[in-house]
């Protein structure tokens, strides 16, 4: 299933809408019921987004302590990982195994010398740490994927477990940052953003709160 | 350290940039002497003799805080600045000295443990009015953002009493409340009694030097040696020290096959006024800790996860980051609604998710000793860490607002507010857990409530209100008194997810075999986790015949 919208907002609310009226019943590990679609893609085409609007939203609702948009940015652009952390979006992507910065020794680098490639892809999941029956903890966001079509910058991003209430408004928003980044390094103009998301599901507790975002 | 010392280097410490005179410092040390001097020096009918008697008075603890600033000015701790009028005196830490010897290093090390990092900002926790009001206090407040709270070490990981020395004077300045020996009876078994008693000595200075507390965690299902552990209890009954708590893991059938040993125990922790801490491995299988602030421990899935994934690759693992007290009589006395309860408990745990936040990201400055023992498994460490939202006089005597006048109907309405309130922490911890997992940081973040010590802040918190559990004989335990007391602890202990101890103080004199009949009756009958008999209401001299 695809959703496509030119605003964030309605992308946001029209997904929510969507897993709550089709979703599965399926209990996680935490014995928390969820709704859940498989393999939804959301689509923003909005060429200057009013992208923070889901995070705002959240944050105004008060009942959460929800990280700020620099705090978002921070977790997607430090690089430096605090040791009491298993892992964070900033190291995977800027020193994965404390060794490759993969947007400036790879992606930027690869789409200068070849804007059709479609080999642009950062992987934030690292088998040798993840890949551990007893790790809990492994990113959600699997591999992103940049590719310049009508020289703009594309972006999709694989989320292999993805809450939709909680977790998309900051991804949508971490993701648009890297996106930014780039699209500014390769001096181009920003394009689609797509999430693929395996598991797009929402709490069955959390319903309440979404239908007060979802008016 | 005398405790007139720890106050004037835990003031100087809290405003490590500023000099601070003798009268401040009588000031706020001995506050409740001065408010009284006040009383005199200002009396509304300006009476000289009135005056003359709150001066003679304040001169009194000038000179009495003297001496004990001459004592930590000889010792290297803190410095005089300046002289001012009539021997005013102004003081400062001591903190540009060079490092040279051993006494200075511990000097430093004192002064970090209770040093704050300068740099860290403080925040808006939301609980600035009800601490004002003084029902909300967060322990070691001053350091709560750059201290854990507690954490267990494990010791069959280290060689000997001699390395176990060394790992905790490097560890002091980074908790707050407890550190806990976890399995200390393999080092029992295989040190020698005299290595074992000056490590006693040793670490019952530190302790009171830096104001925190060690727990020995002895499991009695795994002793090989009764008669080694027999006589380094003695040699711990002997010492009496203050801050070193032992916690005795067993099980009924254990306590059966060890009466001798239990009736040494009984013995010399009587005849010293000491505490037996007793933890019922057949209800509870994650170690206890007690410090100051209160009993903590691990869920026991979340230990089993850490027996089975973590273990023996870091030298331990952190049991909390912090604690947040509320005293509940105080809360319902100042005419605050359930409502405002349910949202008091709400804010606190909000405070403490921002201060283990903060915490985290600066864990490479804060916990740098932590993380450098545990090499790269460093953040499996903090994997199953939580915080403590301590409830203080929450017994059926609370003030309640519907006037019930059963006490069991109190109970019960107080006991659904709890659980009502613990369902919205659990889903507020969910929630934060899957907003910081889904924006790229996954932490651990759990808000856990339990009871409060008094000894959490003695000066700060009302007058205890519950009340204590007495102890003549076993048949004070078919008592309907007493079985409603302990039946409403066990009630309580399955919304207290943080762990409780139930107290008993055993009045009179008896025999060991009493005292064995009693905590065999406990741990077969109830649900407690913990208990402890206290005998300090026991009256004059016990002699070896009433054990016999």
């Amino acid at each position: 299933m695809e959703l496509i919208n030119d605003d964030v907002m309605a992308l946001w609310k029209n997904a929510l809408t969507l897993v709550i009226k089709q979703g599965e019943e399926f209990k996680d590990n935490d014995g928390r019921i969820c709704l859940e679609e498989n393999n939804l893609v959301l689509t923003l085409t909005e060429s200057t987004p009013k992208i923070s609007e889901p995070i705002e939203r959240m944050i105004e609702r008060k009942k959460w302590i929800y990280p700020s948009k620099d705090e978002l940015s921070n977790i997607m652009f430090k690089e430096y990982q605090a040791p009491t952390y298993d892992y964070t979006y900033g190291r995977r992507i800027f020193s994965f195994g404390d060794t490759l910065d993969q947007i400036n020794s790879f992606i930027i680098p690869l789409l200068k010398e070849d804007s059709s490639s479609r080999r642009a892809v950062i992987v934030l999941y690292d088998p040798i740490e993840d890949s551990n029956i007893t790790n809990k903890n492994s990113p959600g966001i699997i591999y992103i994927q940049f590719r310049i079509k009508q020289n703009k910058l594309c972006l999709n991003c694989h989320i292999r477990s993805n809450d939709l209430f909680f977790g998309w408004p900051a991804n949508i928003y971490q993701i648009y940052t890297l996106q930014k980044f780039i699209a500014e390094k390769l001096k181009i103009e920003r394009g689609n953003i797509s999430t693929i998301s395996n598991s797009a599901h929402v709490f069955k507790d959390d319903l309440e709160e979404i239908n007060k975002i979802i008016g | 350290m005398n405790e007139v010392e720890q106050k004037i280097l835990q003031i100087l410490a809290s405003r490590p940039e500023s000099e601070i005179s003798t009268s401040d410092l009588v000031k706020q040390i001995f506050s409740q002497k001065y408010e009284e001097i006040k009383k005199y020096l200002y009396n509304s009918q300006k009476d000289q003799e009135l005056i003359k008697h709150g001066k003679r008075n304040n001169a009194r603890l000038h000179r009495q805080l003297l001496y004990h600033l001459n004592n930590l000015a000889k010792e290297d701790f803190i410095r005089v600045t300046r002289s001012e009028g009539k021997g005013e005196k102004y003081f400062v830490l001591n903190g540009d000295k060079q490092i040279k010897t051993d006494k200075e290093e511990k000097t430093k090390r004192l002064l970090e443990s209770f040093s704050t990092i300068k740099t860290e900002a403080s925040f808006l926790s939301g609980l600035e009015q009800y601490e004002t009001e003084k029902i909300v206090k967060k322990f070691d407040s001053q350091n709560w953002l750059t201290k854990l709270n507690s954490y267990i070490i494990e010791s069959p990981a280290q060689q000997d009493t001699k390395k176990i020395y060394e790992l905790l004077t490097n560890l002091y300045p980074t908790y707050n409340d407890v550190i806990a020996l976890n399995d200390f009876q393999t080092i029992i078994d295989k040190e020698d009694l005299e290595l074992l008693t000056n490590f006693l000595k040793k670490i019952d200075i530190d302790t009171k030097d830096y104001d925190k507390y060690l727990n020995l965690i002895i499991d009695l299902t795994q002793v090989k040696n009764p008669i080694k552990l027999t006589d380094f209890l003695s040699s711990y009954a002997n010492l009496e020290p203050l801050n070193i708590l032992i916690i005795f893991q067993t099980n009924s059938k254990t306590l059966a096959n060890q009466t001798r040993l239990a009736t040494q125990i009984i013995k010399n922790f009587s005849e010293h006024k000491l505490r037996i801490n007793i933890q019922n491995k057949d209800i509870h299988k994650a170690p206890y800790l007690l410090g100051r602030a209160g009993a903590y421990t691990f869920n026991d899935d979340d230990w089993t996860q850490y027996q089975e994934n973590i273990k023996n690759k870091t030298i331990g693992i952190c049991c909390s980051n912090t604690s947040i007290y509320i005293d509940v009589y105080k809360f319902f006395k100042e005419k605050h609604t359930y409502s405002e309860f349910r949202e008091l408990l709400l804010k606190s745990a909000r405070a403490s998710l921002l201060a283990t936040s903060m915490q985290r990201r600066k864990s490479d400055i804060l916990f740098k000793t932590i993380n450098n023992l545990n090499g790269h498994h460093t953040s499996k460490f903090f994997l199953i860490s939580y915080n403590y939202i301590r409830l203080w006089n929450y017994g059926s005597n609370f003030i309640d607002l519907t006037n019930l006048q059963d006490e069991n109907q109190k109970f019960e309405r107080f006991r659904n507010l709890l659980e009502s309130t613990m369902t919205e922490l659990n889903e507020f911890c969910k929630a934060e857990e899957t907003i910081f997992k889904s924006c790229g940081i996954p932490i651990r973040y759990k808000v856990v409530l339990s009871s409060a010590f008094e000894r959490f802040d003695k000066e700060f918190m009302s007058p205890r209100t519950y009340k204590k559990i007495s102890i003549k004989s076993l048949d004070d335990f078919y008592t309907e008194t007493i079985i409603n007391q302990i039946r409403q602890r066990e009630d309580l202990a399955r919304i207290f997810n943080g762990g409780d101890r139930v107290r008993f103080f055993r009045d009179k004199t008896f025999t060991s075999e009493e005292i064995i009949s009693e905590f065999n009756f406990l741990l077969n009958t109830f649900n407690l986790q913990l208990f402890s008999y206290d005998f300090e209401s026991l009256k004059g001299e016990l002699t070896l015949n009433s054990f016999l």
